[in-house]
């Protein structure tokens, strides 16, 4: 931790004002709205660094903007059309989305970004040096997937590395910079390749100049050093807050507690962070304003204003190389309103995209190139601003180990959503109504992407908190657990969950101790079985931690929180029909990943505690009478041995003698030491036999206490058993405990 | 990089490989632009009216093996040429198989590929084709044939050009 931090905790407290304001400054959001000086902030060391990723990203773009206007050459000395080279680059935009998305998995949570972009640079090397000697169109192709390849890749760890590797009040002036890089790269590849094919080269020689290029930017890149995850904000915040609890404030050892996410998991979990959802929407429009357009506006060049093949060239790469000089101006400005407001950053963002897409258009339409030119510099300058500002800011509120999963979703998206959309909304409005108004056909997207970062904005300052808590969080579990203190054996903290666009859960916290047995009441549709589904991991929360003693499970795949000792038994639906008793049974000792040994012997011990399922061991689940059934899925639970069991709707449409002996096998279960949770619409089946009860209604926990004390809240237990009245049922009496069976009855048997 | 063997080792290998490659790759391929076909007429983007004439001139080493009949030019319309290496019977449909000397000179002209001993060919009538709102012209590429009717070498050179609503 850094003496300021040190400084700044100390006088802030741990207070949690204090602690979100100093998370904001780390992540770059102090709310000054100044940018401090580049040249100050970033060392001798940092400039070479951001060199050798900013001449791997360039480096990545020079193959495919310099065949783009050789396409016609290539395709004819190949024996193919120039269909060739420009099926190739929609090839290309594919693939290197999706080895964007991919190259995570092979990195995962272990800091090793710098040999992916190393690699990615020498595969571009080989395969430029390839393409040179490509014999035919078939061959071009494979190469340009594999430029694809190796671009994705790249794609996926600049930027990140960028991130970590810098102080949050300079990233969106350096990613910004590396995209400048990137366009100037593809602006001059583009114009020197087809005046040095004017001037007598073969196309040959363009993708060797190529390679050179690539060649000379894994010499930079390679003395590259993976800086590791958050060294410079939540590594730093992490310590702050430890020194703030008195447990020391050395670096490192910083992020989640608990099993490290899969792959799969990771990426689920990412696109669960709402700005980044409503982000990939912008991403992709985005995607369509970079090579799909600058290869409509070669094309736009020539069919308008009638400029000759080498001379579109050179005009879209010197209007390129400008562009990105623009995006580096434009930077500045960002940086200081990212610092002071992500909102107001966003609003800017989707006001360039709109204004950007304008003057394409307009400028496109026009029909002399001594207006048309400037706006359409303007139009690239802006759209190109957008992808890589956004793609700081998300990044900034992703927790720093899956920056690199969050950094390639959006890399695909651009490049492979975004751009195979733009080439075919581009291609299809130019041959119909002419380049010209494919191009501003633009503002129709650029619109929608702008409705999407105006979303973003304050999703970003939620999730700023979000992350802070989150730390916090994480360093107070620490502290409980270094000092002997209690931690609960399931922990869901401010849960929030949605089905599509339909909010179900807002906020929900709820805790279970070991050996615990909580009863989870409400109305039908409080969100009580989707509670116990984000639990079980068969819902995944779009905020909010679930932890299994500490160990945060919230992203882990259901198979997974089974293998920690969560078993759920859903309601009404916990067996399969068309097998019998035992094959029940033993499918669900497999699902778990045991061994034949203790599958046997697990059913065995369930005989021995359902005599009346060993009775009908052989007979078809779905012959079982109601009460049956729910005791073989009780029993399929038991198998497993779970700490926690998470019980749906038990008593749903059994007679209550049925469920007096289920109730009775429940509180066995749990005097083994295992805990329940018990979801029930009837309350005093549900409270006869627990101490502790919550009680949720609207998808929010209205009552989280003793069970005794719920009995004296009669305006939250009204609206179950106005429920029960209005479903025909006769309404319990306002005591509600009564231990009257054929009440009880009438009010589980509700539809 | 792996800590055991050094990084110059590692260049060093590659740019071994990769100049190996080349060798073996290079034999064949045109690295440079050397004028053995280029297009005259019509200009790139040129409106044409009436008859379509295509010219182009050709190299002296061209010029020669067309005078010793040991090459040919062959013009592809509206369509991309054959690859270098490959024949013009393979634009053979099985019914031009069957029949003997097919493919010849009239069986390519109605697919567009026009043969020629001299540096131009007269086109038949194209069908009126201008640029923008989808239009992009007609296209003309002219390749250098074997006398066995096999594509010899890259070289090759394409126009575009527009014919109007009424011309030819």
């Amino acid at each position: 931790m850094s003496a300021a931090d040190a400084a700044e905790l100390a006088e802030r407290g741990l207070h949690p004002s204090g602690v979100h304001e100093m998370g904001r400054r780390l992540l770059g959001v102090p709310g000054d709205g100044d940018a401090p000086p580049f040249a100050g902030t970033v060392d001798r060391a940092g400039l070479r660094a951001l060199a050798g990723i900013a001449a791997a990203g360039g480096a990545a773009l020079l193959l495919p903007y310099a065949l783009a206007p050789l396409a016609g050459p290539v395709g004819h000395a190949l024996g193919a059309g120039a269909g060739l080279v420009r099926g190739g680059l929609v090839l290309f935009l594919l693939v290197s989305g999706a080895a964007a998305i991919a190259v995570p998995a092979f990195t995962g949570a272990r800091p090793r970004r710098d040999g992916v972009a190393l690699a990615a640079e020498l595969g571009l090397l080989v395969v430029s040096f390839a393409a040179a000697f490509a014999r035919t169109g078939g061959m071009l192709l494979l190469l340009l997937l594999a430029a694809g390849l190796a671009t994705g890749a790249g794609a996926a760890v600049h930027v990140p590395l960028l991130v970590d590797r810098f102080a949050a009040e300079v990233r969106q002036r350096v990613a910004a910079l590396h995209a400048a890089v990137g366009l100037g790269a593809a602006g001059a590849a583009m114009a020197l390749g087809a005046t040095a094919v004017a001037g007598g080269a073969g196309w040959r020689t363009v993708p060797l100049a190529a390679a050179l290029v690539a060649g000379a930017a894994a010499v930079l890149a390679a003395p590259l050093r993976d800086p590791g995850f958050g060294r410079h904000d939540t590594d730093r915040l992490h310590a702050a807050v430890r020194e703030g609890m008195g447990m020391g404030g050395e670096d490192g050892a910083a992020g989640q507690l608990g099993p490290n996410l899969a792959y799969g998991e990771t990426l689920r979990r990412v696109l669960l962070v709402p700005p980044v959802r409503t982000g990939l929407g912008a991403a992709a429009v985005s995607g369509m304003f970079a090579l799909p357009l600058h290869l409509t506006l070669l094309g736009h060049l020539e069919a308008a204003w009638r400029v000759g093949p080498a001379g579109r060239a050179v005009l879209l790469g010197v209007m390129l190389l400008a562009a990105g000089a623009g995006v580096v101006a434009l930077a500045e400005r960002g940086e200081a309103l990212f610092r002071r407001s992500p909102s107001a950053h966003a609003g800017r963002l989707a006001a360039l995209l709109v204004a950007g897409a304008l003057a394409l258009g307009l400028g496109a339409l026009l029909p002399t190139p001594v207006l048309g030119v400037p706006l359409l510099f303007a139009g690239l300058a802006a759209t190109a601003a957008v992808l890589p500002a956004l793609t700081v800011a998300l990044l900034t509120v992703v927790p720093a180990a899956m920056r690199g999963h969050a950094a390639g979703v959006l890399a695909a998206m651009s490049a492979a959503a975004g751009g195979v959309a733009g080439v075919l909304l581009l291609g299809a409005l130019g041959s119909r109504f002419g380049t010209g108004v494919a191009v501003a056909g633009l503002v129709v997207p650029a619109l929608a992407g702008a409705a999407a970062l105006r979303r973003v904005g304050p999703q970003l300052e939620t999730e700023l908190d979000r992350r802070v808590d989150e730390i916090v969080e994480i360093e107070d579990l620490r502290r409980v657990r270094a000092t002997g203190g209690h931690v609960p054996l399931l922990s869901c903290r401010h849960i929030d969950f949605s089905y599509g666009l339909l909010q179900i859960l807002f906020d929900v916290s709820f805790t279970v101790d070991e050996g615990e047995m909580v009863a989870l009441l409400g109305t039908n549709g409080a969100g009580k079985s989707t509670l116990l589904r984000v639990i079980s991991g068969l819902g995944l929360p779009s905020a909010g931690t679930v932890r299994l003693q500490g160990e945060d499970v919230t992203y882990l795949d259901a198979e997974r929180r089974v293998g920690m000792g969560i078993a759920q038994v859903p309601g009404g639906k916990a067996t399969f029909g068309p097998l019998s008793v035992v094959d029940n049974l033993r499918v669900f000792g497999h699902s778990a990943g045991r061994r034949r040994d203790r599958v046997d012997q697990g059913i065995e011990a369930t005989f021995a505690a359902f005599p009346r399922l060993a009775e009908r061991r052989n007979q078809l689940a779905a012959t079982l009478s109601g009460g049956e059934q729910q005791m073989l899925a009780l029993g399929k639970a038991l198998i497993l041995q779970p700490r926690l069991l998470l019980i749906d709707e038990l008593s749903l449409g059994l007679a209550p003698k049925v469920v007096g002996e289920l109730l009775a096998m429940v509180r066995g279960i749990n005097q083994t030491g295992t805990a329940v949770v018990l979801v029930e619409q009837s309350v005093n089946v549900a409270l006869s036999l627990v101490e502790h009860a919550y009680f949720m209604e609207k998808g929010q926990m209205r009552f989280d206490g003793p069970a005794g004390e719920l009995l004296e809240r009669p305006e939250l237990l009204r609206s179950v058993f106005l429920q029960g009245a209005a479903q025909g049922a006769p309404a319990l009496d306002s005591a509600g405990t009564g231990q009257d069976s054929r009440q009880d009855r009438e009010t589980v048997t509700g539809p | 990089m792996t800590g055991r063997v050094p990084v110059p080792v590692l260049a060093g290998a590659l740019a071994l490989c990769l100049a190996l490659f080349a060798l073996l790759a290079a034999p064949g391929l045109a690295f440079s632009s050397d004028d053995q076909l280029r297009m005259v007429a019509p200009v790139e983007l040129e409106r044409v009216e009436g008859e379509v004439v295509v010219r182009w001139k050709v190299s002296d080493e061209v010029a020669r093996l067309v005078g010793e009949r040991r090459a040919f030019f062959a013009v592809f319309v509206d369509r991309a040429p054959i690859a270098p290496g490959e024949s013009l019977a393979s634009l053979a449909d099985d019914g031009c198989r069957r029949a003997p000397a097919c493919p010849d000179r009239a069986w390519l002209a109605e697919r567009n590929v026009h043969v020629s001993l001299v540096s131009a060919v007269r086109l038949p009538v194209l069908p009126a084709r201008g640029w923008g709102r989808g239009g992009t012209g007609h296209e003309a590429t002219v390749v250098l044939m074997r006398s066995d009717g096999v594509r010899r070498g890259e070289a090759a050179d394409s126009v575009r050009f527009l014919v109007e609503e009424d011309g030819r």
